[in-house]
């Protein structure tokens, strides 16, 4: 019986989204998880990566659904705004409750 | 052992998420300020004693200037802040159905305990500070409980405890909410200043460059 729960959570470790589970992805989603939207400013500064980083993960997460990126001026500054999907939302959802689950 | 370091990592970066709208102490400095206007307005009331007229168009008055108090703030905010450390806008309140749920609770609670008095002919005028407290304290506790700020926690118990010992204190109605708001407003100024010059000690301005993608 503990052998079996043992091996779910393993395993709900092992079906973990890889794209979410790398440590960047996940403070961007953590973030956008809990606010309307971020620039990509706050996204620097919070994830300490470089901008080349940070913009080549911001566009994974753009390709595969899960933010929304919109460009926009703030008077003549221009200004990148992030917002999560509805389809990012659930995968991050979904992703933390399989680490959860592991976490017992 | 990874899976609980992503998870704190998680957890840390949306509660500062949730607390960037009191980082740079904007808030709490204007949240001061309109205190020490509500002490005022409660101070002018009692040496007037005015009918409810002038009551409700003052009321009015400092209602409008809040709404002028909150629109500079955000004005400069957009000078002073995003520019340094970056822009969020923050969830509605009413997107959260627990909170609201907490409030309209709370809103009905007073509001009946107001009723009840004002039925029972006891006197409600005596337990106006005891209410202004009862509500700042639930304002700060609610932000506390939003941003996991722990000063807004102590902000909620200070006003509580005060708001009552004023109440029995015999300063009155109107001039026991006039003490109540200005000493509330004093505290939120110092938290206010404290914040907002540790805020800029620790950031600099860092514009966003136009070829950042």
């Amino acid at each position: 019986m503990l052998m079996n729960a043992e091996a779910q959570s393993t395993r709900s470790l092992v079906d973990v989204d890889r794209l979410i589970h790398e440590p960047s992805r996940s403070v961007i989603l953590a973030v956008l998880s809990a606010v309307q939207s971020a620039d990509f400013l706050y996204l620097l500064r919070e994830t300490g990566l470089t901008k080349g980083n940070l913009t080549v993960h911001l566009s994974k997460l753009e390709a595969a659904g899960y933010i929304k990126i919109e460009k926009t001026y703030r008077g003549k500054l221009p200004l990148t705004l992030c917002s999560m999907t509805e389809n990012g939302s659930l995968a991050f959802e979904n992703y933390r409750k399989q680490l959860k689950q592991f976490l017992g | 052992m990874e899976g609980m370091e992503m998870e704190n990592k998680i957890k840390a970066s949306q509660i500062r998420a949730m607390q960037y709208w009191f980082a740079d102490g904007l808030v709490e400095l204007c949240g001061g300020v309109l205190c020490l206007m509500l002490a005022v307005y409660f101070g002018i009331q009692q040496i007037l004693s005015s009918s409810l007229g002038s009551f409700s168009l003052l009321f009015l008055f400092v209602f409008v200037v809040a709404f002028g108090i909150r629109k500079l703030m955000l004005r400069y905010r957009q000078r002073s802040t995003y520019p340094r450390t970056g822009f969020i806008e923050p969830r509605k309140g009413w997107e959260n159905r627990r909170l609201l749920g907490v409030e309209i609770v709370f809103t009905v609670l007073l509001l009946g305990f107001m009723l009840y008095t004002i039925f029972r002919g006891i006197q409600t005028a005596m337990w106006t500070p005891a209410i202004c407290g009862a509500l700042y304290a639930f304002i700060f506790s609610l932000a506390g409980h939003r941003t996991k700020l722990v000063r807004f926690i102590y902000l909620a118990i200070y006003s509580f405890l005060l708001g009552i010992i004023l109440a029995f204190s015999g300063l009155g109605d109107l001039w026991g909410a006039s003490v109540l708001s200005l000493c509330v407003g004093l505290v939120l100024l110092a938290f206010g200043i404290v914040t907002r010059a540790t805020y800029l000690h620790q950031s600099s301005v860092i514009a966003e460059d136009a070829d950042e993608r």
